[in-house]
């Protein structure tokens, strides 16, 4: 049985989808190495002694929209290699792992900042978890990973925690890392908050309010974090465009004021609105009221 | 539903022409003749030629809408049958005002119809429609004197009914039917090499649209068709007489996919290449066609379980006992009622600071075509608290 319902996970749509539209730079056949890659990070029974492991499915970016009905379409647009399905089961007890294999730890975490919800418990080794009694989810490396308890037994829940661990440790290469402005003050708090958009449907997933700034620019990547909470809640974004064109687009919707001040930004201190233009396609946005101390030490 | 063949010819000679190009951006936008807001050219006008029919949607009770609140109806995580049945039986009674259970559901249907129950099991067993609001459909109808042989439930796949849980074991007598589907070798082609989802389709209804995406062979299967027609199934065209809409209340990004989406995009083949330009469009159009507006009497929302983010798939964080169905026989308004609870979550969760307009353009749109009421203030929403 194909476990589509444990994958997956978002996404709208098919709602908004062109599945291959973005897929096609990213995604390729899986190769002798990356099944050898994916076979190195399966579950065996050593990770879950007593535990019944199925035999691991694999499934391509082609064959992914056939996998993950309704929720494919933003897989393809971080960019994604394949998916490895595992179910494990003890007596009535089961639960699901899938592996997914993006095409850089960017679009892992990506996906991650997507999917993550109101986090609680700690699974050392790795920054980018999320554990929560229905999911735990984790990004390392070029992996995404989900692990799915499909009941409410404490044996599940610690047989998902002890095959994350298993795959934390199994897991090699290059963590990612946060981009400079997000490592350094006043952004660097918010690091619980930050998000990797890269296009329009993780844009609509979780950040709908910004949506009408981007409309008609399909490729763009933008690192997103809230900064306080309540009525000092504030948004900061880097967004890098692919072209002048899709730069200049958004600079018209998102209302940023023409003139720019010394410092570079451009301001609209009614709307509590901030963009400072880095030079073409690279834009830092700030947007809330937090605004003119974030702008003052945000260099 | 030969009484409209003249109709489906009429299909095949009045295409409109002359398509504006794809709009990039996924198309939550309310007006189809918004300023500057291009879309592809549908067949639309053709449907809206048809003439209605005394059942044509919004059916019975235009602009009204039960809710039907239990807590107790979701025990660990799990529907609990018995719930479901009450809070059905509790709303259908207040919906039509019958005396009696049997009186309700024979307003909508009879023991000479063929019904189908479009569920929805894109998501898995996760966050599918359930199998016990689905019983408690089959046990009402059963009650109300319709042959258990005479009830079908359907979508697009069948693989993936099995897989959500509805398969023949599990509901003895009631036919489980998919448009696209493979044979015991897991194959979706006959030995002839044709999809066995060709045969499933009608060639004389379609919903036509100046947009197309070519698919690799892998997604093919899953699509039926290429290029600019989108074939209803032949589960509407032919076999049904009435249909019972019983989707998941479930968010798609910032709008839902509730009655509409579940009709449209559950009976037509040919569905990727309209996500994008004509998603809005898609939800309100395709419900025009006759297949689906003289035939779906009733629609049900399970929201036993439902989710308010990461929709439509499951994503298992996002995944929530709202602890309600909605029952109604107009889909605008249910769809209308559905995207208040699930915009409430959302806001209480906070995935979205604020309303966005652009996730109720698809049912503004289904109202001008007269599918139902999307004001919020034309609808009688009534709660049925069972606490």
């Amino acid at each position: 049985m194909k476990p589509r319902s444990l994958i997956i996970a978002i996404l709208f749509l098919t709602a908004f989808c062109g599945i291959a539209v973005h897929a096609s730079s990213h995604h390729g056949p899986i190769t002798a190495t990356s099944i050898t890659a994916a076979a190195s990070l399966e579950l065996t029974a050593k990770d879950l002694p007593g535990w019944e492991i199925s035999a691991p499915e694999r499934y391509s970016a082609k064959e992914l929209y056939g996998y993950i009905n309704g929720g494919a379409e933003i897989y393809l647009e971080y960019g994604f290699r394949q998916v490895t399905g595992q179910r494990c089961a003890q007596k009535k007890h089961e639960l699901q792992v899938d592996i997914y294999e993006m095409v850089n730890p960017e679009a892992a975490f990506g996906m991650f900042s997507v999917l993550r919800g109101r986090c609680g418990a700690a699974l050392p080794g790795t920054q980018w978890h999320c554990v929560t009694p229905e999911q735990i989810l984790f990004a390392k490396g070029a992996y995404l990973v989900s692990i799915v308890p499909y009941d409410r037994a404490a044996e599940t829940r610690t047989a998902a925690m002890q095959a994350a661990k298993a795959l934390v440790s199994r897991i090699r290469g290059a963590e990612f890392r946060t981009p400079p402005a997000f490592r350094s003050a006043p952004l660097s708090t918010s690091q619980k908050n930050l998000r990797y958009i890269h296009g329009p449907l993780a844009l609509q997933s979780v950040l709908d309010e910004w949506s009408q700034w981007f409309d008609g620019v399909e490729r763009f990547e933008m690192y997103h974090t809230v900064v306080g909470d309540g009525g000092r809640r504030t948004e900061a974004a880097t967004v890098k465009f692919r072209s002048k064109r899709d730069a200049e687009r958004f600079l018209s919707q998102c209302g940023a004021p023409a003139g720019k001040g010394k410092d570079g930004w451009r301001v609209d201190a009614q709307r509590n609105f901030a963009l400072r233009d880095k030079g073409g396609q690279s834009m830092d946005v700030l947007y809330g009221p937090q605004m003119e101390s974030l702008r003052r030490s945000w260099k | 539903m030969r009484s409209h063949d003249s109709g489906r010819r009429r299909f095949l000679s009045t295409l409109a022409t002359g398509a504006a190009a794809a709009a990039l951006l996924p198309s939550l936008h309310l007006p189809l003749r918004a300023v500057g807001d291009e879309k592809p050219a549908t067949n639309i006008a053709d449907a809206l030629k048809i003439p209605r029919t005394p059942q044509s949607m919004p059916g019975r009770y235009p602009g009204r809408v039960v809710e039907a609140f239990d807590p107790a109806s979701v025990r660990e995580g799990a529907p609990v049958g018995e719930r479901a049945n009450v809070m059905l039986e509790r709303a259908m009674l207040e919906l039509t005002g019958a005396a009696t259970l049997q009186e309700a559901w024979l307003q909508f249907v009879g023991p000479e119809d063929i019904i189908g129950l479009k569920v929805n099991p894109v998501a898995g067993k996760l966050l599918s429609t359930s199998l016990e609001v689905t019983d408690a459909v089959i046990a009402q109808l059963e009650a109300a004197g319709i042959p258990r042989k005479n009830i079908v439930i359907w979508d697009r796949r069948e693989f993936e009914l099995h897989e959500a849980g509805f398969t023949a074991e599990r509901f003895p007598g009631v036919r489980i039917w998919g448009t696209e589907c493979k044979d015991e070798k897991d194959s979706f082609y006959d030995a002839d090499g044709k999809l066995y989802g060709e045969k499933r389709i009608d060639k004389d209804w379609y919903y036509w649209a100046d947009c197309e995406e070519s698919y690799d062979e892998e997604t093919l299967p899953y699509m039926i068709n290429e290029g600019k027609h989108s074939y209803f199934s032949r589960i509407v065209t032919e076999e049904l007489t009435k249909i019972i809409n019983i989707p998941v209340l479930k968010n798609a990004g910032p709008t839902v996919t509730l009655c509409l989406k579940n009709l449209a995009y559950g009976a037509i083949s040919n569905t990727a290449r309209l996500h994008k330009p004509l998603w809005a469009e898609t939800c309100a159009q395709v419900p025009c066609f006759p297949p689906l507006r003289d035939k779906v009497v009733l629609n049900i929302v399970d929201g036993l379980i439902g989710c308010y983010h990461g929709g439509p798939g499951a994503n298992p964080q996002f995944i929530t006992p709202y602890h309600r169905l909605l029952v109604g026989s107009d889909p605008v308004a249910v769809d209308r009622i559905g995207y208040d609870i699930v915009l409430a979550k959302r806001l209480e969760m906070e995935v979205q600071k604020e309303p966005s307009p652009r996730g109720t353009g698809f049912l503004e749109m289904a109202a001008e075509y007269k599918l139902g009421v999307a004001d919020p203030a034309l609808i009688k929403h009534t709660k049925v608290d069972l606490s």
